[in-house]
C-alpha cells in the first residue's frame, strides 16, 4: 500500500491539500471523503485517516483532501461556500478518477460534510454511492449550534452572550462573522440555512447508506425523512445505526476513538450493493 | 430536581471529564470558574438538556450565573419546565 | 514504508509535505519555507495533544504562513498517533508525544537547513514535549511555550500517567478552601437534604474530606510549588541554562498561568526578553478568537526576530 500527500489545482487555482491510500491490488471504484466543518474536522481527522488505512488495507483506494479555506488548503475560511465546497469535490473526484484510472468513485462524507456529498452527488454521475455518517440534516439547526458556540464562549469566561439578533446583524453588516476564530462569509450563511436534507429531491441514480449514532434520537428521525426523500425507482436507500460514541466533539481532543464497526458495515454494505469488489 | 442534577452531573462527568458514571461531581462546584466546562462543553449540555427535556434554552437563559454549578443549571431545567 | 510526495500543481503550492523517520516510526510534515533559503530561523510546532499539526481553529496553519512570509521557515509536525503520521501510540492520553521523536525532527531540520538556529513550539501538550526535548538537544536555541499546562490533574483533562499520582498545586488548594469555606458559611451543612443530593448513601464523603485535609496541610505549610516531575524537572534544568522561552498564555486561562506564576515565579512578564512570560488579552487555552490568535502570533513572530537580532549580535 502506498500513501501518497500531494497539493493539486481546483478550477479557480487555489493550492488544495490531498492525500491518497492506494492498495497494490485497487479496483476500479475509489473512495472520497468529504470533511466536517471547522473543528469538527479537526477533531474527527486521526478518525477518519484510519478508516483511509482500513479501506487501503481491503484493497479500496481513497483520497482525503482539504477544501478551500480548511486544513493545509490555500484560501482562509471566509471564502468558502457551500456551492465552492461542491466544485471543491467535483474537481477532487476528477482529479482521483484521472490518478488512478478509476471508472467511478464513492462520497463518504461525515457530519456537514455529508451534505456536500450528497450535494456533490446531484451533479456527478461518476458517484455511484453517497455514505452519510452522522449528517448535518437541517442547515438551520447545524447554523444556530454553530452560532451558539460563539454565543457560549463569552458565557464560559463569565460574561453574558451576545444575543443572537446582534450576531446576525453583524453578519449583515459586514457581510461575515467570526465562528471558532474564523470567518464565515453571508453567502455561505445563506447557503447553509437552505440545506434541509429531509426535504430534498435528489438528482442522484444509485446508492445511499446513513449511519448514525445509536444515542442520537434527533438525527434518526431526521434521517428516516432523508431515506425517503431517497428511497425509488433511481436509488436505494438504507439506515444504519451503531452504539458507538462520537469521534468529532470534545471528547476526541483527548481520547481518539475509532468506529471500527461503522467503518466494517459501510464496506460490507458497499461490497453487498456491488459497488465495491 | 435531585433527578434533574445526577442526568447534568453524569452527562458532564462522563462526556467532558472523561470520568465514569459514578464519579462524583457535587452540585456546587463552580464549573465555570474551574474551567470545567468550556464553549464546546456548555454547546454539547445544553443540547443534550434540550433534546433530554424537549425544551428550548433560549438566548435569554445563556448567562454565566444560570451555569455556574450543577445546581444553578437544574434549577434553569426546572424551571423552563414548570412554565 | 514513506510517503510518496507528488505535486500536480503548475505554481508553487503553499507548503512542502515530507516525512520524517522518527524512533516511532514515519511522522508527517508540512515545510513553509521563505523564498530566500538562507533564512536564520526555524520552528518546529508540535501537536497540542491528539489535534493534528493545522492547530485549533487553524493557529499553527496561520501562524506558519504569517512567519513565513517574515522571512522564517516553519515545520508543522504530525507525531506519532496524529494527523497523517504513519507512526502509531499504544498511549492516548495527550502526554504521550516522545521526546525522541522530536529529537529526530530536530536532526532533520540540522541536516537540512544547518544555517537555522532551531526553536521548538507547542500548546498544552507540545509545549511540555519542548522542554523534555530541549534539555537533551543544545541545538534548540529557545522555546515557544503556549498555554503550558503545569500541572496535568486539572479538571477536564486526563491525568498523565507519567506524572506523579498526587498533583497539588496553590491555584487547586485556594480553589478547594474557598469552596469550603463557602461551604461552612452559608451553613450547607445543616441541611440532611443538601447531604442526600451531594453525596447519596455517603459515597464521595471520605475523599472529599480527605483532599480538603491535604490541601489544607499544603497550605499551612507555605512551602510554594515544588512539586517535582518529568516535565517539571525538564523545565526546571532548562531555565537553568541561557537558553531563551517566551511562554504564553490566554488571560482568560487562569488556572494555567496561575499555576505557572506559582511554581516559577522568577520568570518575569514582558515579552522582549529573554526567559519571560506575557498574557494574550482574552485569550483562552486554544486562543480560539481572531483576536487574540491575532495577538499570539505577533507576540511570538516579534520575539522572535527580537532573540535571532540578539543571537547575531552575540
Amino acid at each position: 500500500m502506498v500513501e501518497q500527500a500531494f497539493f493539486f489545482q481546483n478550477r479557480s487555482g487555489d493550492h488544495l491539500f490531498g492525500y491518497q491510500h492506494i492498495p497494490q491490488n485497487k479496483g476500479k471504484t475509489g473512495i472520497v471523503f468529504c470533511h466536517p466543518f471547522g473543528e469538527e474536522k479537526h477533531r474527527s481527522y486521526r478518525s477518519i485517516v484510519e478508516f483511509s488505512r482500513y479501506l487501503a488495507n481491503n484493497n479500496v483506494p481513497s483520497l482525503r483532501f482539504d477544501m478551500r479555506g480548511s486544513g493545509d488548503s490555500d484560501g482562509d475560511m471566509v471564502e468558502a461556500t457551500v456551492d465552492s465546497q461542491v466544485e471543491d469535490t467535483l474537481d477532487a473526484i476528477s482529479l482521483f478518477i484521472e490518478k488512478q484510472s478509476l471508472d467511478q468513485v464513492v462520497l463518504i462524507g461525515l457530519r456537514y460534510g455529508a451534505v456536500i456529498a450528497a450535494l456533490t452527488a446531484d451533479q456527478d454521475t461518476r458517484v455511484k454511492a453517497i455514505v452519510l455518517l452522522s449528517p448535518v440534516i437541517k442547515g438551520s439547526i447545524y447554523w444556530r449550534e454553530l452560532l451558539r458556540t460563539r454565543q457560549l464562549s463569552s458565557v464560559s469566561h463569565n460574561q453574558k452572550a451576545t444575543r443572537s439578533s446582534e450576531l446576525l446583524e453583524e453578519l449583515e453588516t459586514n457581510g461575515q462573522l467570526e465562528i471558532e476564530a474564523q470567518y464565515v462569509s453571508q453567502t455561505f450563511v445563506s447557503q447553509l440555512q437552505k440545506i434541509d436534507m429531509s426535504n430534498h429531491k435528489p438528482n442522484f441514480s444509485g446508492d445511499i447508506l446513513v449511519c448514525d449514532l445509536a444515542n442520537d434520537v434527533i438525527n434518526k428521525e431526521l434521517s428516516s425523512k432523508v431515506i425517503q426523500q431517497y428511497s425509488g425507482k433511481e436509488c436505494y436507500a438504507e439506515i444504519y445505526s451503531e452504539e458507538e460514541r462520537d469521534y468529532w466533539s470534545n471528547l476526541a481532543l483527548y481520547d481518539q476513538f475509532y468506529p471500527d464497526k461503522t467503518f466494517e458495515f459501510s464496506r460490507s454494505w458497499l461490497i453487498k450493493r456491488g459497488v465495491l469488489n | 430536581m435531585g433527578e434533574i442534577s445526577t442526568v447534568i452531573s453524569d452527562f458532564i462527568v462522563t462526556q467532558i471529564m472523561h470520568g465514569s458514571v459514578g464519579d462524583k461531581l457535587t452540585n456546587d462546584r463552580l464549573l465555570l470558574e474551574e474551567g470545567i466546562l468550556d464553549s464546546l462543553g456548555l454547546q454539547q449540555l445544553i443540547t443534550f438538556l434540550e433534546v433530554k427535556y424537549n425544551i428550548l434554552i433560549d438566548d435569554e437563559y445563556l448567562m454565566p450565573e444560570y451555569f455556574t454549578s450543577v445546581g444553578t443549571i437544574s434549577e434553569l431545567v426546572q424551571s423552563i419546565l414548570d412554565q | 514504508m514513506p510517503v510518496e510526495i507528488r505535486t500536480t500543481s503548475d505554481t508553487v503550492p503553499p507548503t512542502t509535505p515530507t516525512n520524517i523517520t522518527a524512533p516511532s516510526g514515519v511522522l508527517f510534515a508540512q515545510l513553509h519555507l521563505p523564498t530566500d533559503n538562507n533564512f536564520s530561523q526555524c520552528v518546529i510546532m508540535l501537536n497540542s495533544g491528539m489535534m493534528n499539526r493545522v492547530g485549533p481553529q487553524r493557529l499553527y496553519w496561520k501562524f506558519a504562513r504569517q512567519a513565513c512570509e517574515e522571512g522564517i521557515a516553519v515545520i508543522r509536525v504530525d507525531l506519532a498517533g496524529v494527523g497523517d503520521s504513519l507512526a502509531e501510540i499504544d498511549e492516548t492520553h495527550f502526554d504521550n508525544h516522545r521526546k525522541e521523536d522530536v529529537s529526530a525532527i530536530i536532526d532533520y531540520v540540522r541536516e537540512q537547513w544547518p544555517q537555522a538556529d532551531i526553536i521548538l513550539q507547542g500548546l498544552c501538550a507540545g509545549a511540555r514535549v519542548s522542554f523534555k526535548a530541549a534539555i537533551v538537544n543544545q541545538n534548540v536555541v529557545g522555546l515557544l511555550a503556549w498555554s503550558t499546562e503545569i500541572f496535568t490533574a486539572s479538571q477536564n483533562m486526563p491525568q498523565s500517567p507519567h506524572e506523579p499520582e498526587d498533583r497539588l498545586s496553590d491555584y487547586e488548594v485556594s480553589n478547594t478552601l474557598s469552596r469550603f469555606f463557602n461551604f461552612l458559611i452559608r451553613f450547607k451543612f445543616l441541611s440532611p437534604k443538601w447531604w442526600h443530593e451531594q453525596y447519596p448513601g455517603g459515597k464521595g464523603i471520605k475523599d472529599e474530606i480527605k483532599h480538603v485535609a491535604h490541601c489544607t496541610f499544603k497550605a499551612l505549610r507555605f512551602s510554594g510549588d515544588q512539586s517535582k516531575g518529568e516535565f517539571l524537572e525538564a523545565a526546571d534544568e532548562y531555565l537553568k541554562t541561557n537558553r531563551k522561552v517566551l511562554f504564553l498564555f490566554g488571560e482568560y486561562d487562569e488556572r494555567a498561568y496561575s499555576e505557572f506564576h506559582s511554581r516559577f515565579p522568577q520568570i518575569p512578564r514582558g515579552a522582549d526578553l529573554g526567559q519571560c512570560y506575557e498574557v494574550v488579552d482574552k485569550g483562552t487555552h486554544t486562543f480560539s478568537t481572531a483576536k487574540s490568535q491575532h495577538q499570539l502570533i505577533e507576540l511570538s513572530i516579534d520575539w522572535l526576530k527580537q532573540q535571532s537580532s540578539n543571537i547575531s549580535r552575540a
